[in-house]
């Protein structure tokens, strides 16, 4: 099969990478791109190691076809942690919320969508956010306590300095 | 463009199912059509005279948060594989989700070591590897009974929803619970080259109450290996409406209509079960714990599961009783 | 006196137990500095970035792609491999079979049992039978289903009571096998006999058997296996692999390539996940390094998941037959045990599990009479080998469920009948004469009782609802190595350069339990420096020291004593640096928070740097080496060595869950884990290992199992084999129990793995508890428990 044209922009950065059709997202932003960060564990959509952000929304880059996200904004874990990192990041480390680190890029993606959509969620909100994603390591308490304490520290950033107005 | 590839087409809405299909080498075409695009697909709400349609680009997530849908609807979509999935996986290709084996869903190095099966690159059933014909017992080379696993299917038929499929010929619309075949291979009546557009609630499906139940091994990311759906309406403490719809018990949902109003389609193939047989009579009677026993009783004799998805079963069958006595129960009182 | 703490109440600050550290080291009534501090693993800001680099992330110029071609039979002789269709293949560079390596390899030398790739015939369904190494993986996959292979099928053995019986010598799976039965496919028995269990039965007050049943299981980390090799222009292998046990690897490839093994440069990747399935020497390290001698090309391979399952090593299926007598107290009188564990078609670390599965019944109670039949035997079905808990697991669920069944036949409650029998600390097992030192199992089960209410609950809770205890104790590094010799088992390098920076140097392999940071921990605590410091490089054999690896639980006690003491010789080297610079005697030096100071004279002080550069004058970078040895512990009987440890941990678990009667679903609601690991080093990462033991145990013990067909097996992915996902896992609570072991760096002991085994039983005894049914198969399915409440219906129906 021949290669199509992919145009996307990946953590704010202009990509056109040459892709077969059958190519999943996943495999682009690792072979073509060189963002390994994203994780491939079950590759069938089980395990949520590969999660990235498609337009804004968290996807399973390995149930997702390179090709479909002609013209999408992509974000990736690499894109958390421009200038400075991101809470969430800082949070996994100090709580213990990462071990082997396999599925940590996943989770993060996953409970920064959930941030984005509620800034203050309970622990029962971030438990079902996180129900497509597995941890082998962690039993999964400390992951909710990082995305509880990132909650926490995103809510004082966002209340002693309002966001930039969008452009 | 369908009409190009016709027959060497897969259409590509989520990609929940089709892709971890590909990837196994399942069934794979030579041209995949996305729909992702299709802005029209992805509409949900009331059309110009009223009728509540769902685009089959719909979202499984956007059908779990939508607050107009019957709550059973976005209940069972809420309970659909994992929040990763549903955000996906979308309407359309939940109604089309392939059928589900074990001896199916597996690697092609897997099926190799096996000798292949009915549904893919092989020439007989493992499952039922010998079927009656004529009064002997020959190899099953015809029948699938790969497992119904989606669970929209079961309670949109309960709800009496109707599907609307556009194609090279024009529209035309059927009773989602005519479009289910009973066969794991053929599956349903798609004509080629036609996608799914929308389904469409009929308004009685706002009246009525309506609820979902579902087992799988984990509370999340699983499939069903039995769904019950059922919609219920009431006059005083007398039933009006009663239908149960089971999913991933055979090889298409399972329709009881207990209001006698909707006849099952003919049986498709030798193993399917008349879900109508020695139905008890249930409309206007009172709905007490003992009409609800029996409902539940014909329910789990009826269902037949095989054992081609996790749990056994003998297990599941049971649990089509228990799961539908319980959901009854609730909808009586209200629902949730 | 053990102390308590633990995530349910001291979240934040850890409290430290002083006064009972007795070492030679800082003052015993010091308070830490580094040790006992919540910090984060030294490597986590790479892995929540993703700048951490795993096997698959690596990329080579001139990078080939391989794939395995496996067998698609469970026992069947070759008849015939043609290479020659996949050779022609554009973009294939190298095909390699069994042909091309005929040297036998495993971990244990008492089994070198595995091929790289099948030879004569194959014996699981899955076994490597040929590799290629292509431009593309696609190309790879192409070619392999391009080779031919024609099988003879053999009778396959499928059912563990199918290898004991005699065979044709065609039909034993390998050459080796048991002495004692040389005609079967038994791999190892074990049969021991102390004390007088004959008569302890028959004058027993309570006796209580029953026979048990276990799946087998997978560790389910979440890297599939993948590894670079890559036979460099030097005329060396560099072999990337995400291993727990470098060195034993880099031994194989150079028995397997003929190599010497300083030609062999092992490179440890971040491992995504090890548990025990990435401690074998494996297949795939050998054939990636096979294609990239052949080729001289760095050549990748990375798995799919279900040929990680096939790769296997998890914990071994498992049948078994246990009685236990008690006198009219409770008092344990003997235990009787007869268990034979599914090996699968290579020998992996199989003898070990052969003898865990009986002798580590001898804790956490005293055994006065103890009798096991153990064997392990080979099979067609994926190789079993060492998993989290290896070889306690499974007769702990025994041992833990009859012990409750006695404390119902004796009125007793399940708790104090444990109490009345928990051995002591600081005292030897009669027979084995295992050593124990610090003991809180005690201390950990009253506490977790307290926080659980368990005495208003036990028995009290309505049907369906049940709460249910267990407990367990593990090892703390095997006391003998593998391979015999005089070597020491852990060995720390540091350097100190004028930088400031304190490089350790070990093979300990960080597999995200977080070694890596408890290594930079002791070594900050001794030389009194900041944590940021301390740079760990534990990946390469070119420059670590030999360390034997990620298993049995021995990292923390072997390697952080090795890094104490050779930070202890900086230390001094420090101390005596501040001695010239001030005139005060070295030996009133204390190292605390980057400053070196005169106990007697506080004011007199210098820092760390002036220190360092005092100590590097005409020496340069400062250097020390440190290591472990296991003291000589146990007695003279044959296999008298196997459960020895310079240390054992201790746990005791409580859960409460609920029971639905009608469909026999198990929602736990609550798990109490109180574990003793003497101290902990980092509280953190305690908790860390304890939470995710009790969900690994979480899912033994309700949801995981390998499903066969025959020789295939069913469910090789993450759909259908059923890791617990967050609904399935309750909530945990921690209670930390440090004992101080007297031995073990600032009183450490093991956490990452006895911290399994008492879940599984806890929830076995809680559903007991709840709805009155033992479960004597596990995992515990719903099928499963709703059957066993139809049947206790059924009795009880019929006046039973």
């Amino acid at each position: 099969m021949s290669k199509r044209l992919l145009k996307f922009v990946v953590n704010g950065r202009q990509a056109e990478v040459a892709v077969e059709p059958h190519h999943t997202l996943a495999s682009v932003l690792r072979n073509e791109l060189n963002l390994t960060g994203t994780k491939v564990g079950c590759d069938m959509g089980t395990c949520g190691c590969c999660t990235v952000h498609i337009d804004g929304k968290a996807k399973l880059s390995c149930l997702t076809l390179a090709l479909e996200c002609q013209g999408a904004q992509v974000r990736t874990i690499e894109g958390l942690n421009e200038y400075e990192m991101h809470p969430l990041q800082r949070a996994f480390a100090e709580c213990g919320g990462s071990q082997c680190g396999y599925c940590t890029p996943g989770f993060i993606m996953k409970s920064c969508e959930l941030l984005e959509q509620n800034p203050d969620p309970s622990r029962q909100e971030i438990k079902e956010a996180l129900a497509g994603n597995l941890c082998r390591c962690t039993g999964f308490m400390k992951i909710y306590d990082a995305v509880e304490q990132a909650a926490g520290e995103l809510r004082k950033k966002n209340t002693q300095q309002p966001a930039p107005a969008k452009v | 463009m369908a009409k190009i590839h016709a027959g060497d087409c897969d259409f590509l809405s989520g990609g929940t199912d089709l892709l971890p299909n590909y990837k196994c080498g399942l069934n794979a075409h030579g041209h995949v059509i996305s729909l992702q695009h299709i802005a029209e697909l992805k509409q949900i709400g009331r059309d110009s005279k009223g009728a509540f349609t769902i685009g089959a680009g719909v979202t499984l997530a956007e059908i779990e948060r939508n607050t107009e849908v019957p709550r059973g609807l976005a209940d069972c979509a809420a309970h659909v594989a994992s929040p990763l999935l549903r955000a996906s996986g979308t309407l359309g290709g939940n109604l089309m989700l392939d059928n589900r084996c074990h001896f199916f869903n597996q690697s092609y190095f897997w099926r190799r070591s096996l000798g292949y099966c009915l549904k893919a690159d092989g020439d007989r059933c493992h499952v039922v590897p010998q079927i009656n014909e004529g009064g002997k017992s020959v190899l099953n080379n015809k029948v699938c009974v790969a497992t119904h696993s989606s669970d929209l299917a079961p309670m949109l038929i309960a709800l009496g929803a109707e599907a609307t499929f556009v194609g090279p010929d024009g529209k035309r619309t059927i009773k989602l619970n005519d479009f289910y075949w009973g066969d794991g291979i053929a599956r349903f009546d798609r004509k080629p080259g036609e996608i799914l557009s929308h389904v469409t609630l009929p308004p009685w499906a706002f009246n009525v109450r309506s609820g979902w139940k579902k087992l799988a091994p984990r509370q999340s990311i699983d499939f069903s290996v039995v769904g019950v759906a059922a919609v219920l309406e009431l006059d005083g403490d007398k039933v009006k409406t009663l239908r149960v719809a089971l999913g991933a018990v055979d090889t298409t949902p399972v329709l009881f209509d207990f209001s006698q109003q909707e006849k099952r389609r003919e049986p498709g193939h030798y193993l399917f079960v008349d879900a109508y047989k020695n139905m008890p009579e249930a409309v206007g009677k009172k709905l007490d714990d003992a009409l609800i026993e029996t409902i539940a009783k014909h329910v789990q004799t009826q269902a037949q599961p095989k054992l081609n998805v996790p749990m056994a079963p003998d297990y599941r069958k049971k649990m089509c009783g228990v799961l539908t006595r319980r959901l009854l129960t609730e909808l009586r009182g209200g629902g949730k | 006196m053990p102390t308590i703490s633990g995530s349910g109440e001291t979240k934040n600050e850890h409290q430290l137990n002083k006064g009972v550290w007795t070492d030679n080291g800082p003052p015993a009534q010091a308070p830490f500095n580094v040790i006992g501090k919540r910090v984060p693993l030294k490597d986590a800001y790479r892995k929540v970035t993703g700048e951490g680099v795993y096997a698959d992330d690596m990329k080579f110029p001139g990078m080939l792609h391989s794939r395995i071609l496996r067998a698609t039979q469970p026992h069947a002789r070759i008849l015939r491999i043609d290479t020659s269709k996949a050779e022609a293949l554009p973009g294939v560079r190298a095909v390699v079979t069994g042909a091309d390596a005929a040297n036998r390899f495993g971990v244990l030398p008492v089994s070198q049992d595995e091929l790289s790739m099948a030879r004569e015939k194959v014996i699981y369904n899955g076994e490597p039978v040929a590799a290629v190494a292509a431009d593309t993986e696609e190309i790879a996959e192409q070619a392999i289903w391009l080779i031919e292979v024609e099988y003879e099928p053999l009778e396959a053995f499928l059912k563990p009571r199918d290898s004991l019986k005699d065979v044709a010598p065609e039909l034993q799976l390998h050459d080796k096998v048991e002495k004692k039965h040389p005609n079967t496919n038994i791999h190892k028995a074990v049969d021991q006999e102390f004390g007088d269990v004959e008569g302890s039965f028959k004058g027993a007050e309570c006796i209580v058997n029953a026979e048990f049943k276990f799946d087998g299981i997978s560790h389910g980390f979440t890297e599939p296996h993948a590894i670079v090799a890559h036979w460099d222009a030097d005329d060396r292998l560099q072999l990337y692999t995400p291993q727990q046990v470098p060195h034993y690897t880099h031994r194989a490839l150079a028995k397997v390539l003929e190599l010497p093994m300083h030609r062999i440069q092992v490179i440890r990747t971040m491992v995504g996940g090890g548990f025990g399935g990435k401690s074998d020497p494996f297949q795939h390290e050998m054939i990636a390094s096979l294609l990239s001698m052949r080729t001289r090309r760095p050549v990748k391979l990375t798995m799919d998941r279900e040929e990680t399952f096939l790769t296997g090593r998890g914990r071994h299926p498992t049948e078994g037959k246990l009685a236990m007598a008690f006198d009219a107290q409770g008092k344990l009188l003997a235990l009787d045990s007869d268990i034979i564990i599914d090996g699968g078609a290579y020998g992996s670390f199989g003898v070990v599990s052969a003898y865990y599965n009986g002798v580590l019944s001898n804790g956490p109670y005293a055994i006065p009479a103890f009798r096991y039949h153990g064997k392990r035997v080979y099979s067609n079905r994926i190789p079993s080998g060492a998993m989290r808990g290896h070889g306690s697991v499974n007769p702990r669920y025994c041992t833990e469920t009859l012990i409750d069944m006695a404390a119902v036949k004796l009125g007793l409650d399940p708790c104090d009948i444990r109490l009345r029998n928990f051995m002591p600390s600081n005292t030897l097992t009669p027979y084995h004469k295992f050593r124990i030192t610090s003991n809180g199992i005690r201390e950990g089960l009253a506490e977790a009782m307290r926080r659980s209410d368990w005495k208003s609950k036990w028995g009290k809770l309505p049907y369906g609802h049940g709460i249910g205890v267990g407990c367990a104790w593990y090892i703390s590094g095997s006391a003998l190595p593998i391979h015999w010799n005089k070597l020491p088992q852990s060995t720390v390098h540091l350097k100190i350069d004028m930088d400031g920076g304190v490089t350790v140097h070990s093979l300990a392999a960080d597999i995200g339990q977080g070694s890596d940071t408890m290594l930079a921990q002791c070594v900050a605590e001794v030389i009194g420096c900041s944590l940021e410091r301390v740079h760990v490089k534990s990946a390469t054999t070119d420059t670590a020291p030999i360390d034997l690896g990620s298993y049995s639980s021995r990292v923390t006690f072997m390697a952080g004593n090795a890094a104490r003491k050779a930070a202890e010789e900086i230390r001094a080297k420090l101390a005596s640096a501040a001695s010239k610079l001030t005139g005060q005697p070295a030996q009133y030096f204390d190292l605390v928070n980057e400053e070196v100071i005169c106990r007697t004279k506080p004011d007199v002080r210098v820092t760390f740097m002036e220190a360092l550069h005092e100590a590097q004058a005409d020496v340069g970078a400062l250097v020390a080496s440190g290591s472990y040895q296991s003291p000589p512990l146990g007695t003279q009987f044959k296999g008298s060595n196997a459960g020895l440890s310079p240390s054992y941990s201790f746990s005791a678990f409580i859960c409460e869950l609920k029971v639905d009667p009608e469909t026999g679903f198990v929602q736990p609601i609550k798990i109490w884990a109180a574990h003793d690991c003497g101290r902990a080093l980092n509280p953190l990462s305690v908790e860390g290992q304890i939470e995710g033991s009790v969900h690994m145990g979480l899912g033994q013990a309700l949801t995981e199992q390998l499903r066969y067909r025959g020789g295939q097996l069913l469910n090789g992915n993450f759909l259908d084999y059923k890791i617990p996902t967050p609904f399935d896992t309750p909530e945990i609570e921690v209670i930390i129990v440090e004992s101080a072991d007297p031995e073990g760096p600032f009183g450490a002991k093991e956490c990452g793995e006895g911290a399994l085994a008492p879940i599984i039983p806890a929830v076995g005894n809680a559903i007991y508890d709840a709805v009155g049914v033992r479960m004597f198969e596990v995992p515990m399915t719903p099928d499963r428990v709703l059957k066993a409440i139809e049947a206790k219906k059924r009795a009880e129906a019929k006046g039973e």
